[in-house]
């Protein structure tokens, strides 16, 4: 990896004589898990003006949250074929310090895998180290030329530059085509991906892996609050399911039991018909609070199966032993992988059900 | 009441015991107020580490086994709430971690007024050995190394002698070999890895420091995991410890299964690098060792 102060910069350690670069902020094709569909310029940025305004209502910290993360690349993944035989990527990211509880290779990293036919064979992961934001890294492409790359889930990235042979061919890669109805993930840190060890560790990343399926995580960090707004865009978006995992964000039981069933509603009234799996907490500490968050979304879901709808709850903390819980988050919440990977084989299971 | 965990500094520079430093305590006081300092951070290119393992402090709390509290990290001074974490004898355990990459200056807890605050020694002690993976280098949090779970899950007195060096083994000689006499240790823990490790250092310390800690430990699991395309860096291990093997206190337990393609992408970083779950599944495996030991 080089460490620029000026993306225009010329790289000193690494080889670019006979490589031209192309801005991928031009290709919006090649990436997948973005909401907007018909710009010709990459937009990373999932949440709606009115979705990012209406969060001044739920404290500074989810103000903070919302605008450094509103357009991280969490869940964006870029996938293509290249006859190049190198590749070296130089990318601006908007922050230049890691978060607590994670490792950069996890919140800032470029999680490269190749693809051989529906396999994912992990390749390399690469992110800069803490106080720089430009940097350049090159990778070797499988001999197939099928690549696809988790972005990060903790940081926007500004700018991002290719660099391949003269004359070699970019083409997306698309999911198979019964696969390219994404599943829809609504939630917190958790499921924005905090604490993978690596990008495509997140349990939202993961399903797409199983599943070699498109997936949409328009998830962050302490603003899941289950407003109507992104109600609505969740509406707006044709899937294939939705995995609701709205719990500790709400500031108390009370706003929470005001706010579940009438999100999911909502949810459920545009998309009278589609699989929705709702998660509990995950609160692997005995947080009193969180036991009962768990009941209003256990009778959120009752409601909905008495109703004779189409939908699943996943008990998070049912997942594991009760002695495991020191092992499968790095805290109270965050799953290490091992956690991530449960979640994600749990959803799997229940959305090709 | 204040209390300073940490023993008072001496000028001794050669540290007999490294990285992380546990505390296992025990308290009646609803508040502790914690203040922590860190010195001598190591500077370096750790992608694969997080900031509050590099520089922080990670505590546990114990009720229904061990727990994580619910704290942020973000201040070197924070106030614990027990109330609800109290036992029946209306006392909690509690463990602090100390960071893998800097070592800590102060550690100081304030409890309430006529409480008291104990540290609890457990009654076998067990020493980890070994290099990069031994001191937590891929980790999120100190409480997923597998020495942290082991330790804590098996009740065991952890003992540190882990190096940030590629090649560990030198120094593990280094110091095994100046000793008068042996610390006597009830479990060791060896890690043979060497991906980054000279091959010299290999063919001159390794059974040197296996016959060290065999004089230490009643029992050792010399302990690898090692990518495929380290199968002539596994062979060199075996032929090595192949005529020390028969002996009824020391296990060689070869963990490479995680660098297995059903277990790669949630073990592994790449073939130089475990993480959080590649250390849970060490664990596993190495406390079904010490089990039949």
């Amino acid at each position: 990896m080089e460490y620029l102060t000026d993306i225009n910069n010329s790289l000193k350690s690494i080889n670019e004589e006979n490589v031209e670069y192309i801005d991928l902020f031009d290709y919006p094709e090649l990436f997948y898990g973005t909401t907007n569909f018909t710009t010709t310029r990459l937009n990373l940025c999932k949440f709606p003006k009115e979705a990012q305004e209406e969060i001044k209502d739920y404290g500074a910290g989810a103000v903070s949250e919302m605008k450094n993360l509103n357009s991280s690349a969490c869940g964006v993944r870029l996938r293509f074929f290249t006859d190049s035989k190198k590749l070296i990527f130089k990318v601006k990211f908007k922050r230049r310090w890691g978060y607590l509880k994670m490792v950069n290779w996890g919140g800032f990293g470029f999680d490269v895998y190749g693809l051989n036919n529906e396999e994912y064979i992990h390749r390399t992961v690469f992110a800069p180290n803490n106080g720089h934001n430009i940097f350049a890294e090159t990778i070797l492409p499988p001999e197939n030329g099928q690549l696809c790359i988790f972005l990060p889930n903790y940081n926007t990235i500004e700018e991002l530059y290719m660099g391949i042979e003269p004359g070699s061919t970019i083409k997306s890669l698309n999911y198979p085509p019964d696969k390219r109805l994404p599943v829809l993930f609504y939630g917190n840190s958790v499921t924005q991906g905090a604490a993978a060890s690596h990008s495509g560790n997140s349990f939202p990343n993961i399903v797409s892996k199983i599943l070699n399926r498109d997936i949409l995580n328009i998830s962050c960090s302490a603003c899941c609050r289950g407003t109507d707004t992104m109600a609505e865009l969740m509406g707006k978006i044709n899937c294939h399911s939705i995995i609701i995992d709205y719990t500790r964000n709400a500031y108390s039981t009370q706003i929470f039991k005001d706010t579940h069933e009438k999100f999911y509603k909502k949810v459920r009234s545009l998309h009278p018909d589609k699989k929705i799996v709702l998660m509990t907490s995950q609160s692997f500490n005995h947080w009193r609070d969180y036991d009962e968050f768990d009941e209003i979304v256990a009778q959120t879901y009752k409601n909905s199966i008495d109703r004779g709808e189409n939908t699943e709850i996943i008990n998070q903390k049912q997942l594991f032993n009760d002695e495991d819980y020191d092992i499968i988050a790095i805290d109270s919440t965050h799953y290490t992988d091992y956690g991530m990977h449960k979640i994600a084989k749990k959803i799997c299971e229940l959305i090709e059900k | 009441m204040k209390i300073e965990l940490l023993p008072e500094k001496t000028n001794e520079k050669d540290v007999q015991f490294s990285n992380p430093l546990v505390f296992h305590l025990k308290t009646n006081s609803e508040k502790i107020e914690i203040e922590y300092e860190v010195t001598d951070i190591i500077n370096g290119n750790f992608p694969h580490v997080s900031l509050n393992s590099r520089e922080g402090i990670h505590l546990l709390y114990k009720k229904d086994g061990w727990k994580n509290f619910d704290i942020d990290y973000k201040n070197s001074k924070f106030s614990l709430d027990l109330t609800d974490k109290l036992n029946e004898e209306n006392t909690c355990e509690i463990l602090i971690y100390g960071p893998i990459l800097s070592n800590l200056g102060k550690l100081s807890l304030r409890i309430n007024d006529n409480c008291y605050l104990e540290q609890i020694k457990n009654k076998d002690n067990i020493l980890i050995a070994g290099g990069i993976h031994s001191l937590g280098i891929g980790c999120n949090a100190v409480s997923t190394m597998f020495s942290t779970i082991v330790s804590r899950k098996m009740n065991l007195e952890p003992h540190y002698l882990v190096y940030y060096n590629r090649n560990f083994l030198e120094q593990l000689y280094k110091y095994f070999k100046d000793l008068s006499e042996f610390p006597k240790y009830k479990y060791g823990i060896l890690e043979l890895d060497y991906v980054f490790q000279d091959n010299v250092f290999v063919d001159r310390h390794l059974k040197q420091v296996i016959n060290f800690m065999m004089k230490s430990c009643e029992n050792l699991i010399c302990w690898y995991t090692l990518p495929p395309n380290q199968k002539n860096k596994k062979n060199k291990i075996f032929n090595i410890l192949e005529p020390i093997l028969n002996g009824e206190n020391i296990i060689l337990e070869d963990s490479s299964f995680i660098y297995e393609p059903k277990y790669a992408d949630m073990c592994t970083y790449s073939n130089n690098f475990i993480n959080d779950t590649g250390n849970i599944m060490i664990y596993k495996r190495i406390v079904k060792n010490l089990e039949v030991l």
